[in-house]
């Protein structure tokens, strides 16, 4: 098929692809931006426009371009023959389509003959978000990447505001909330500053069910850690749930009070206090974002993003509270009670946290409940 | 989030099988075109996407047979036995299942080396009981179904660890039923029918909560009659595919209206050039045409072969080689 392309066609194409490598070589670091600008017709000047940190190209040469380098690039792949200068063509050929697999990975051949360095790859990945925010490749890509570094050596927050850009820029971005995950689990240090971030994320993005999703893995993860703010372990949204409906004298005020009503079978001084005040951190936080989408739905009315995280961190909030009532997990070595869980139903004739939980759901949610709780 | 249909003149409210034959046959005939190139990196999916559609509207024959198995045979790596999109790209186990379906719809595996493809598959499962996709280390639910479709597909699945491989898939369910790619992994409907298939080939289904991922799955049904792969999504054709196919699996087909599915899918067909698109009114393509012909298989459309909802593949083909699990609705 090369034969195909004209001489003429050859030397404008490679006149582009240079043009973008010199762009790519000498401000790579600087160039924040992809785009293809839609301009359908061809124009008497350069098809590719550097503005402040934008690089863009025209779509009308994007045909003969794109062919132009794959077909380049696949006849020396068919060689075996990929020498470091076939760069250029990839650079090009991976910014227009960066679906194919088989450019990233002669990439990949490149890094482990250390024919490219990690930084710029990096920066061409990111490159690549910028145009395609979704695209799995490139996140799969930096994943490899990273494999070439130690640990210590990484600034995992970087990542995490790629992954929040990315997210931002499409919505229930699947491969950008999933990296997000991966580094969560390299760097769970950074869990606790999720908390916020995905709040934030939420209120501006209502109907995007991934977030909420993601916020459910943050709770889930900060519960395994057994996380709590050791500077302020807040706990009102739990005292002001109980207190609803009881009277003055039955109200819960203190800690020991609190204990007494969550578990009347443990005495205090069997408690493991680092799990003790992991597990009311995370009850603390489900309650508070059952009355955060109470409010939600006021502000906007009903959306599925709403149900559907209710009933995930109601069951979340049931799987720890069973686990702390029936199973030695807050007592270890002390608790002899039983450690075989109990069936649905007794748990729920035996635990009224877990009767105001069940309630927090819609009532047109109901036969959800009736089933699966 | 749902989208308004709004019923067009000339709109139709019957299959227009001539016309997806058509288009099916008529794809790709200008390999000059610019998005010819463009999806160079699918083409084996490409081809298996319009072989098995043709064969569900019982016309295989339009398609050349030998041509098609030469392009196969020049695909699989010497050294890895893996099979790839095209010649000239690497080889992945996505590609090596569309092949393997292909050459089972044409009773030709004997055309390929089927031992140096199975132990590509087993050289891919980890520890663990996952699979990368290639040798670059990706790991996701989508590759644990290639895999033990394709060792079904060649009856060598005892190459792998069936036990592990299950553990692994079971590990990526979530609260609300569903699965995702990974472990944590938000639930989506594609990634359901992949692991519900694998657990399909497997003879694992009784390990899944069948009645709450039955549950989230009618739930991707939208007023407009068509099927989302995840809360908040637009409906789309492709997912009338995984939704139905996983539901038909569990034996639940019957949880969702099919009259307002059928009207749906039949809306997004392209009355002028032929073939399904995502959404009414969008462009056709071959992907959402095999799905939304299978789709209207599965809901026992008639003219159309009955398609098997675990391989996404006709009927027929599938007795002879290989017995899933489906659920007794
Ligand atoms: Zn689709």
């Amino acid at each position: 098929m090369e034969a195909f392309i004209m001489n003429e066609d050859k030397v404008f194409c490679e006149r582009v692809i240079n043009e973008l490598d010199k762009v790519l070589k000498n401000s790579q670091s600087l160039v924040q931006t992809f785009e293809v600008i839609q301009v359908p017709f061809k124009q008497n000047k350069s098809p590719i426009r550097l503005v402040h940190n934008h690089l863009g190209i025209e779509s009308w040469c994007i045909r003969y371009v794109y062919q132009y380098a794959h077909q380049l690039i696949i006849s020396h792949r068919k060689q075996n023959r990929l020498p470091a200068s076939i760069v250029k063509y990839l650079n090009c050929a991976i910014l227009i389509n960066p679906d194919v697999a088989t450019f990233w990975n002669i990439r990949r051949y490149l890094v482990e003959r250390v024919q490219l360095n990690l930084t710029q790859e990096f920066q061409f990945s990111s490159l690549v978000l910028s145009k395609k925010p979704k695209s799995s490749e490139a996140f799969f890509y930096r994943r490899w990447l990273y494999s070439f570094q130690s640990g210590e050596a990484i600034d995992w927050a970087v990542e995490i505001s790629l992954c929040e850009r990315c997210s931002e820029r499409k919505n229930g971005n699947y491969h950008a909330w999933n990296h997000r995950q991966w580094v969560l689990q390299k760097a769970p240090n950074l869990l606790s500053y999720e908390i916020i971030k995905t709040e934030k994320f939420i209120r501006k993005n209502i109907a995007d069910y991934s977030c909420y999703h993601h916020r459910h893995f943050v709770l889930s993860k900060l519960f395994d850690i057994q996380y709590y703010d050791v500077h302020d372990n807040n706990l009102n949204e739990i005292y002001r749930f109980v207190n609803v409906g009881l009277s003055d004298e039955a109200k819960v005020n203190n800690l020991e009070g609190l204990i007494a009503y969550l578990f009347p079978n443990i005495s205090i001084e069997t408690i493991n206090m680092t799990k003790l005040n992991s597990l009311l951190y995370l009850l603390n936080l489900i309650i508070y974002d059952l009355n955060m989408i109470e409010e939600l739905i006021l502000m906007h009315g009903k959306y599925e993003a709403f149900k559907s995280y209710k009933r995930v961190i109601i069951s979340l909030a049931l799987r720890i509270i069973k686990l702390c009532t029936y199973t030695d997990y807050l007592t270890i070595g002390h608790f002899t009670n039983t450690t075989k869980p109990l069936e649905n139903t007794e748990i729920k004739t035996q635990n009224t946290v877990i009767e105001q939980l069940l309630n927090q759901l819609d009532s047109d949610d109901n036969n959800y409940i009736k089933i699966f709780f | 989030m749902d989208m308004e249909v709004n019923e067009e003149r000339g709109t139709t409210h019957e299959l227009l099988i001539k016309k997806h034959i058509e288009y099916v046959v008529n794809h790709g005939n200008d390999k000059n075109d610019f998005e010819y190139t463009m999806t160079e990196f699918l083409r084996m999916s490409g081809i298996y996407w319009g072989t098995t559609c043709l064969d569900i509207m019982g016309q295989l024959d339009k398609l050349d047979k030998k041509s098609i198995i030469e392009f196969i045979k020049k695909c699989q790596c010497g050294s890895s036995g893996g099979i790839s999109a095209c010649d000239g790209h690497d080889p992945h186990l996505l590609y090596t299942l569309s092949a393997i379906q292909i050459l089972c719809t044409y009773d030709a595996l004997h055309e390929i080396d089927i031992q140096a493809v199975g132990k590509y598959v087993q050289s891919l499962q980890q520890p663990d009981g996952s699979f990368f996709g290639d040798k670059w280390g990706e790991i996701d639910t989508r590759f644990s179904f290639c895999a033990a479709a394709i060792l079904a597909l060649t009856n060598q699945i005892h190459l792998i660890d069936v036990k592990k491989a299950t553990e692994f898939v079971l590990s990526c369910a979530n609260a609300d039923g569903g699965f995702g790619s990974k472990p944590y992994a938000e639930s989506h409907a594609g990634l359901i029918y992949c692991c519900v298939g694998f657990l399909s080939i497997t003879h694992n289904l009784h390990r899944l909560e069948r009645e709450k991922l039955a549950w989230w799955l009618c739930e991707r049904q939208l007023k407009s009659g068509g099927l989302n792969g995840r809360p908040e999504k637009l409906p789309d054709v492709c997912y009338s595919w995984w939704v139905l196919a996983s539901l038909t699996i569990l034996g639940r087909l019957h949880w969702i209206s099919s009259e307002k599915l059928k009207e749906f899918i039949l809306l997004c067909q392209d009355a002028d050039t032929g073939g399904f698109s995502a959404r009414p009114g969008n462009m056709p393509d071959i992907f959402h045409t095999l799905f939304g012909v299978g789709a209207l298989s599965l809901l026992g459309y008639q003219n159309l072969k009955k398609i098997n909802p675990t391989f996404c593949m006709p009927e027929e083909i599938v007795q002879k080689l290989y017995q899933v699990q489906i659920l007794e609705s």
